[in-house]
């Protein structure tokens, strides 16, 4: 062990502050999800308290939130795995192929990235009613594969790229056919990236509002609408808001515990290497 | 052949979603319509984006949302980078720990950031109040004065985003050789000059990318503004996205609002069109 | 033969899904919270009663505007009755999204037996007529902003509660001396403008002049919003960034002496549960320069012209305004006050809201927002200009308004 120095010791005071700075505003939610009105608003902070289940009993029961975790699930799942395997397929052609204009295209789809959502809702509420899928799960499903298609073309273009050409030309010599050298050879070598894509995906489809709430009927909502008819009420009942605040991010905090190593590696991805 | 094939799905996706409502977007900028009321659309070909150039709210939009992007982009890039070189050379689990904790904020759904903001920034029962307090600093105007709101919304927004910064650098980091650093060692090199001459130029590309994702993200950024301030006080605090969605919605202005979103998207493309452009390039090498 | 055997299990599937639906459904639109809540109740009942289903599409305000926009003007079909209050009803009837529903009104086989229509308060009829007098929605819910204080903190410190300009700001000019101060919805927003305009009509001024024209550079209107800005100086920390929900929070914990906020949220402030003040409250109308006023802020029930259901969708707006269903909407939610004449005086509501009498008297004098067309812009701007003389005493009142003046006269 060596001796600590000052700069050591200032790293660590630095280190636990921003420990301390990212964990209270997230666990005074969930202590106010457990408080009772009058003790959520005191001018000091109340940490000793009598705890209630009264706000999560009012959430689950004044809002179908078992409905919506699932719808929620749904949504988040099947967008994301359409992303993947559209997106990955999309970087393959993209970047394994001598395509005409393959980087105009690349632009292209990187261009969507941008795209305000204000300017698309109106003409795609009308497209999804048009074909009949308005109310179904199938609009915010759509909606959210779109987002986040761009951003996860971009991605796998990366990872593919730095996939060794040696590798798929082996495989060309054995006989092998291009899907059974990306499926062989390329998809075990960018799993982190899949990973990263997956994680990123889910997060995102799983707070949109905007299209969930827009191209979905009382059926087909998904958390953050249910969440947002708490926090957006004309009266904020914040234990109540704070119960569905904690319900719906604790589960994913504690994915994101797992998964945040992916997050990274998989991000940065061919721009690390290079 | 099998490559179009393979392209067709993302291009059907991208074209059904994305390029066809913006077509119709900027179609609709053009003329002056309230939704509903199609029928009796005026054609005014460029007059939106003259009102919008004229207009001062408008114009203070502009300067807010490129102001915010500025603030909370360098401000992330300072702190996330900053706690990911402190983490760098940790012992490993313990670094590993520290991580995971740093990432919960990145989960969370914006309503649920702009709730707990809120609350925090509350001068009667916000914890920010209650420190500020104790330092005798009560009066802080906080998210009621023109001067200081919009610095609020970037602490909440850093908050939220600066997580991802540390996870994404930090990654970065790892690659950098060791022999560097080693040799800095040697040399007798302070801490700054490490940072400036080794750690920053190598992590370039990861910087790159950053600047990217969170750059158009704060440019775009909605809900948590929405949530705190709603574009007040005296307009300190709408962005682009904020007055969209007013003129659209609000005030029914759906052709103008269109000028304004597109408006939005040049923007965005002038400003990160080159980021975009730079990593499509590094990575066709 | 497998293939066969199921197809007809899925045909046979289908029919007995569509067969279990077959029962009449409603899709009611409208805001959630705790009214939502109380009325939620009341719908469940009725549709048991009546063996149809009721879908309660209760959702975030900011975005039910969006919503029904969206649906309506797409013709979705979505909704069979809307929650719509007085200033986007010109919009949507312009834009012939609502019903009209003079015939349905005469048909006593759709209104029920004792639906007495000439018990509805006049004034929201005629908000809810379209301009050639054809009546879109049904007037349901009426609120106003009132002053609300704290009895206990205005005794101690020896004030009688304040009913004119000079004597709210003496007494909030004295706690905020002492610390406090008054609690204000002075954020840019819709708070604001509605507070502006009970001021307005308290000074015997209006944002228009006689003949129509916008008038905002008229003395009297200088004079109100001069007057905004010498109270927010006296303004409970953090009023300026406040809508209704926080101000209600620092009077509902006994924070605040007193404040301004909307009589529709009240209930919370009288609940034992919920308030650390309940029964120490006094209500008032806003203190004026020249006479009583109040605002009449309000909600109805509208049937889309694209509604498949519009004549089951009456019956329910119907019995939603009935004499019984109203008062059992205020027995659950106090706040809750109808356009029912018959019902203002009722001595059993009366008893569980004591803000009633002044909200009635407010009520009695209210005056409306703006709704002409342009309207939603004009109080945009509006907020924005209030905003930034609430925020700094220097800004100058008279400046801000021949600017918002400017700005906007040429569309009225």
């Amino acid at each position: 062990m060596r001796k600590p120095t000052v700069g050591s010791v200032a790293k660590w005071v630095a280190l636990v502050l921003f420990c301390v700075w990212t964990i209270v505003p997230i666990a005074l939610v969930v202590l106010n999800s457990f408080k009772k009105a009058k003790d959520i608003f005191t001018t000091t902070p109340t940490l000793f308290f009598t705890p209630t289940l009264d706000n999560y009993v009012n959430a689950f029961t004044k809002a179908n939130f078992g409905l919506f975790y699932l719808n929620s699930i749904v949504v988040a799942l099947v967008s994301t795995v359409i992303v993947i395997v559209v997106g990955t397929f999309a970087a393959y052609a993209l970047t394994n192929f001598r395509l005409p204009f393959a980087n105009a295209i690349a632009g292209g789809f990187l261009l969507g990235k941008l795209v305000p959502v204000i300017s698309i809702l109106l003409p795609l509420f009308v497209m999804i009613n048009a074909i009949g899928l308005r109310g179904t799960l199938a609009g915010p499903i759509i909606a959210h594969a779109a987002l986040n298609l761009p951003f996860v073309i971009w991605l796998m273009m990366g990872f593919i790229r730095d996939v060794p050409r040696e590798l798929a030309q082996a495989a060309m010599i054995d006989g092998c056919t291009r899907m059974q050298i990306f499926w062989k050879v390329i998809f075990p070598i960018i799993l982190p990236g899949v990973a990263a894509a997956f994680v990123l995906s889910m997060q995102y489809s799983w707070n949109e509002l905007l299209f969930s709430l827009q191209l979905t009927t009382l059926d087909t909502y998904t958390l953050p609408v249910g969440i947002a008819s708490f926090v957006g009420a004309i009266s904020v009942d914040w234990g109540l808001s704070s119960a569905a605040a904690t319900a719906t991010m604790v589960p994913l905090i504690i994915v994101g515990f797992f998964v945040q190593k992916h997050i990274a590696q998989g991000t940065t991805g061919g721009a690390v290497k290079g | 052949m099998l490559a179009w094939l393979l392209l067709i799905p993302a291009a059907a996706v991208v074209v059904t979603v994305m390029i066809l409502p913006l077509g119709f977007a900027l179609f609709a900028s053009l003329f002056q319509y309230s939704l509903g009321q199609e029928d009796r659309m005026v054609f005014v070909f460029l007059d939106n984006y003259v009102r919008f150039f004229t207009d001062p709210v408008a114009l203070h939009a502009l300067f807010n949302t490129l102001l915010f992007t500025v603030l909370s982009l360098s401000l992330c890039l300072a702190v996330g980078v900053g706690v990911a070189v402190l983490l760098r050379d940790m012992h490993r689990p313990t670094a590993n720990v520290l991580r995971a904790i740093y990432a919960m904020p990145i989960l969370i759904s914006p309503i649920i950031v702009s709730l707990i903001w809120r609350y925090m920034y509350d001068p009667t029962y916000g914890l920010v109040y209650w420190l500020l307090h104790l330092f005798g600093l009560g009066g802080f105007p906080g998210l009621t004065s023109s001067a200081t709101a919009l610095i609020c919304i970037v602490i909440a927004d850093v908050w939220h985003t600066a997580p991802f910064i540390i996870l994404v650098a930090s990654a970065g980091l790892t690659v950098i050789p060791e022999e560097l650093y080693e040799a800095a060692r040697i040399d007798n090199a302070n801490p700054l000059q490490v940072l400036f001459k080794i750690t920053l130029p190598l992590l370039t590309k990861v910087l790159v990318v950053l600047i990217l994702i969170r750059g158009t993200d704060a440019f775009r950024t909605f809900d948590l503004i929405y949530g705190l301030t709603g574009g007040g006080p005296a307009n300190a605090t709408t962005s682009l996205s904020i007055y969209a969605y007013q003129q659209a919605f609000e005030n029914n202005q759906m052709g103008y609002a269109m000028a304004a979103s597109i408006v939005t998207l040049a923007c965005l493309v002038v400003l990160f069109g080159p980021f975009l452009r730079n990593s499509a390039q590094d990575q066709g090498e | 033969m497998r293939n066969v055997t199921l197809a007809m299990l899925g045909v046979a599937v289908l029919v007995g899904w569509s067969g279990s639906v077959a029962a009449q459904t409603l899709t009611v639109s409208r805001w959630a919270g705790p009214q939502a809540d109380a009325q939620k109740v009341l719908l469940d009942q009725y549709a048991a009663e009546h063996g149809i289903e009721i879908r309660f599409d209760a959702i975030d305000y900011g975005q039910l505007k969006q919503k029904q926009t969206l649906n309506m003007s797409t013709k979705t079909g979505e909704y069979d009755l809307i929650y719509v209050p007085e200033a986007w009803f010109g919009e949507y009837s312009e834009a012939g999204y609502l019903e009209p529903l003079t015939k349905y009104v005469e048909n006593p086989e759709l209104t029920g037996e004792n639906w007495d229509m000439l018990d509805f308060s006049r004034a929201g009829m005629d908000v809810y007529s379209d301009a050639d007098g054809a009546l879109k929605a049904l007037p349901y819910f009426a609120q106003t902003p009132l002053l609300v204080y704290n009895k206990t903190m205005l005794e101690e410190a020896g004030f009688e509660p304040p009913q004119t300009w000079d004597e709210l700001l003496a007494v909030a000019k004295y706690f905020k001396e002492q610390g406090t101060g008054i609690a204000l919805p002075f954020r840019q927003g819709s708070a604001i403008t509605n507070v502006l305009a009970v001021l307005l009509a308290g000074n015997e001024t209006d944002f228009f002049a006689a003949d129509g024209k916008l008038d905002l550079t008229n003395p009297a209107v200088v004079e109100t919003v001069n007057f905004m800005q010498d109270l927010a100086q006296y303004g409970f920390n953090g009023s300026n960034g406040w809508h209704w929900d926080e101000v209600n929070k620092v009077l509902q914990f006994g924070q605040a002496p007193l404040g301004i906020t909307a009589s529709g949220l009240f209930t919370a402030l009288e609940d034992e549960d919920q308030s650390n003040v309940a029964g120490q409250l006094g209500y008032a109308p806003i203190p004026h320069n020249k006479r009583v006023a109040g605002l009449l802020q309000m909600w109805g029930w509208a049937i889309p012209a694209d509604s498949k259901n519009k004549e089951e969708a009456f019956k329910l707006a119907a019995w939603l305004t009935s004499k019984e269903a109203l008062t059992a909407m205020s027995e659950a939610d106090p706040s809750f006050i109808s356009f029912r004449q018959s019902l203002g005086s009722d001595p059993a509501l009366a008893a569980t809201a004591p803000w009633l009498q002044a909200a009635n008297e407010a009520l009695a004098s209210g005056v409306t927002l703006p709704l002409r067309p342009a309207a939603p812009e004009l109080l945009t701007s509006l907020a924005t200009g209030l905003s930034s003389v609430v925020t700094d005493p220097n800004a100058d009142v008279g400046g801000m308004l021949s600017g918002v003046q400017d700005a906007e006269a040429g569309k009225f």
